[in-house]
């Protein structure tokens, strides 16, 4: 997407990256936030902001520029408004030892993925993950950006990007698990 | 090779972000390791599902709106200015001019036969280009930049024509179908509305002279030009159009 926008005068491109990126911009929204009205207001904070700091975008990448100013405004009224954690959750996994090698191998590998999953079904083992986990899955999967995107959009180096989408997608399996959604 | 560095590097893998060595390591262990081989059909099966399946949220309509008008009143000094700028009242009326001996001349030696459905169709084309908000596949106000994306995407190379200073910014392009073929769908906006321009050759029609038909509130203007046939769809009132049909007619020949 990066090329798209570059070589723009100010005035022609800020209606062209907030217009083209709107979509994405309350998708990432509704996503943090979990609410519609919340999500709204997001990005109407977010354009106001942008409108601000237009003139320090050099072009380049509207898109992660845009869903930047998006992301922060999000984890500004989160860190106000909700409990959640807004830093990457101490993860078991990580710190015991080796629970998903080969040593540990029944639990990962017992894990199938229910096709028959609604949206709803995802939809909420999506809104469950944890902040940093769920915004790298939304920007990745829903999205379609690369790793340096994500890493430039959350500030985190790409290997934590790589790390954190590893750490969604096992939570997603989890989730939507055939034999634990029976239970 | 362990399989607990291999849980975070597997989803570089499948995200296509390894470098060569890493793709390689990565697939000689996926051989060996049934373990790994199963976590990597696992994801690539959640990949699908939410791809598939996971709720998608795009900007409510009216959301969209107001975050346009509050960017315009924004905007005062390069928004407004833009679309009325000095001298164009003056370039303006002499196309304008042009345009008024051209019509009162009205020359066209064929119309198509199947005008009316082409003219339905056009403004289907557009209707369904807002309310699905697929508006473009290439956005930009460059037309350096959306012209070349046409190219191997169509078998004829539409003309593209930033109007920005004249008041009809261009938005973008997307490939369309209409009439039966892929055709070249340009977006422009003037103020809060959208105007297109729909591009498909045809070398049997020649409407040297823009016709414009009015249907379900919308206005069309069509015309041809070098074998291209040129459909325009907008609400924008009549005379604007008119302008805008102008200056799109009027940049091509200029070049």
């Amino acid at each position: 997407m990066g090329e798209l926008v570059e070589d723009r005068t100010a005035s022609a491109g800020f209606e062209a990256v907030v217009l083209s990126h709107l979509d994405a911009a309350y998708s990432l929204a509704r996503w943090l936030t979990r609410d519609d009205h919340a999500a709204e207001d997001m990005v109407q904070e977010a354009v106001v902001r942008a409108l601000r700091f237009f003139g320090g975008f050099r072009g380049g990448d509207g898109k992660a520029w845009f869903l930047t100013i998006v992301r922060n405004v999000c984890f500004n009224w989160l860190k106000l408004r909700s409990t959640e954690t807004l830093h990457d959750p101490f993860d078991e996994d990580i710190h015991s030892p080796d629970t998903d090698g080969p040593a540990g191998q029944t639990e990962g590998a017992a894990t199938s993925v229910d096709s028959s999953a609604t949206a709803e079904q995802i939809g909420a083992a999506l809104e469950n993950l944890p902040a940093v986990y769920r915004e790298a899955f939304v920007l990745k999967e829903l999205e379609g950006l690369s790793y340096k995107e994500i890493a430039l959009i959350t500030k985190v180096p790409m290997g934590t990007v790589m790390s954190r989408l590893a750490r969604a997608r096992k939570q997603l399996r989890k989730r939507l698990d055939q034999k634990s959604k029976e239970s | 090779m362990d399989c607990v560095r291999e849980s975070a590097l597997l989803g570089g893998y499948i995200d296509n972000e390894l470098d060569a060595l890493h793709v390689e390591e990565i697939e000689a262990h996926l051989r060996d390791c049934v373990f790994c081989r199963t976590q990597y059909e696992q994801v690539l099966r959640l990949q699908s599902l939410v791809k598939e399946r996971a709720p998608r949220y795009a900007a409510p309509a009216h959301l969209r709106s107001k975050i346009l008008a509050s960017v315009r009143t924004a905007q005062p000094g390069s928004r407004a200015r833009a679309w009325i700028p000095a001298g164009w009242f003056q370039f303006g009326g002499a196309l304008a001019a042009a345009v008024l001996l051209s019509s009162a001349i009205t020359y066209y030696s064929i119309l198509p036969s199947n005008t009316d459905r082409i003219v339905d169709e056009v403004v289907d084309t557009h209707v369904r280009a807002l309310i699905t908000n697929h508006l473009t596949d290439i956005a930009s106000s460059d037309q350096h930049t959306v012209k070349p994306w046409f190219n191997g995407k169509l078998d004829f190379s539409p003309p593209v024509t930033d109007l920005e200073a004249q008041g009809f910014p261009l938005v973008g392009g997307r490939i369309d179908y209409v009439n039966g073929r892929p055709i070249a769908a340009l977006l422009y906006r003037h103020r809060q509305h959208w105007v297109s321009v729909f591009i498909w050759p045809d070398q049997h029609v020649v409407i040297s002279a823009p016709r414009s038909f009015s249907k379900r509130g919308y206005d069309i203007t069509q015309w041809s030009a070098d074998e291209l046939f040129f459909s325009v769809v907008s609400d924008i009132a009549p005379k604007e159009q008119d302008e805008f049909v102008a200056l799109l007619r009027g940049d091509k020949s200029l070049q």
